[in-house]
């Protein structure tokens, strides 16, 4: 029974993952306001620290992050996900973070527009 | 005596028999039946499914302006075309996530990063973006393979 993974073990369990994700982007970007120059290395920090976190739970997942961040302006930013792939093992989790400091001359409670998806892969061998 | 000397001679033929075969055989033993990897023609190959996703891009995009009521649904319907036609491609047994972004073109600065955690020698993404004057949109799709 060793060989067998707990449902525990293998569930992707979306409090832990939340908290992984906000944590990298709070570590990552804090309370910074938009900076062009810094953006590349937000993004960077924020993926790689979630799948560093994300390596860390020690399961048997393969994993995608992606992060978006865009400046806030009003523009407006849509995503999707279509995914093919097994319902009982795999899944996905989005997590929209905008919680940034007013923009010089805007009305806009926030500044920085993120959006940060995690999907997880099961690469269990069958 | 009579058992045993019968059971050798069954044993006997049994060996004696798929001689002819025997190359096969121990072919087919060192060849694992088992398919962990796939094949060469079956890997996902990012040229072609960039390709097809830039043809799904400008097939859904092209002439449109951004509406913030549409483009939550364009967002779906592109990923979902797109998951589709990674199904017709013939990728067997891999797996695919699909991610559209749609933003709008207000000279803002927008930045879109990933990272992934698999096995590079089988799994592989594409991208491909579109833009137009008032929109601009990214797909990505991720191809993983099922052991």
């Amino acid at each position: 029974m060793d060989e067998f993974q707990s449902g525990e073990e293998t569930a992707f369990v979306v409090d832990e993952v939340t908290n992984i994700i906000k944590e990298a982007i709070e570590g990552a970007i804090g309370g910074n306001a938009y900076q062009h120059n810094k953006v590349n290395q937000w993004t960077s920090s924020v993926v790689e620290q979630c799948l560093n976190q994300l390596t860390k739970l020690g399961k048997p997942f393969k994993y995608i992050v992606t992060c978006v961040i865009m400046q806030k302006n009003g523009a407006g930013l849509h995503t999707a996900s279509s995914c093919y792939w097994d319902n009982a093992t795999d899944d996905t989790l989005d997590h929209l973070q905008k919680e940034y400091q007013e923009m010089e001359g805007s009305m806009s409670a926030h500044k920085g527009k993120e959006e940060n998806r995690t999907d997880l892969e099961q690469s269990r061998p069958s | 005596m009579g058992v045993e000397g019968e059971l050798h001679g069954t044993k006997h033929e049994k060996e004696e028999k798929p001689k002819d075969s025997v190359g096969a055989q121990e072919a087919g033993k060192e060849e694992n039946t088992y398919v962990i990897r796939p094949n060469f023609q079956h890997k996902f190959r990012s040229v072609m499914v960039k390709e097809m996703i830039h043809m799904v891009l400008t097939d859904k995009l092209s002439g449109k302006v951004y509406e913030p009521d549409n483009a939550t649904e364009w967002t779906r319907t592109i990923s979902d075309t797109i998951k589709q036609k990674l199904k017709d491609m013939g990728y067997d047994r891999y797996k695919f996530i699909v991610q559209v972004v749609i933003a709008e073109q207000r000279g803002q600065g927008t930045k879109m990063a990933c990272r992934c955690f698999w096995d590079a020698d089988t799994d592989s993404y594409a991208q491909d973006m579109y833009i137009n004057d008032s929109l601009v949109c990214v797909a990505a799709a991720f191809g993983v393979f099922h052991y």
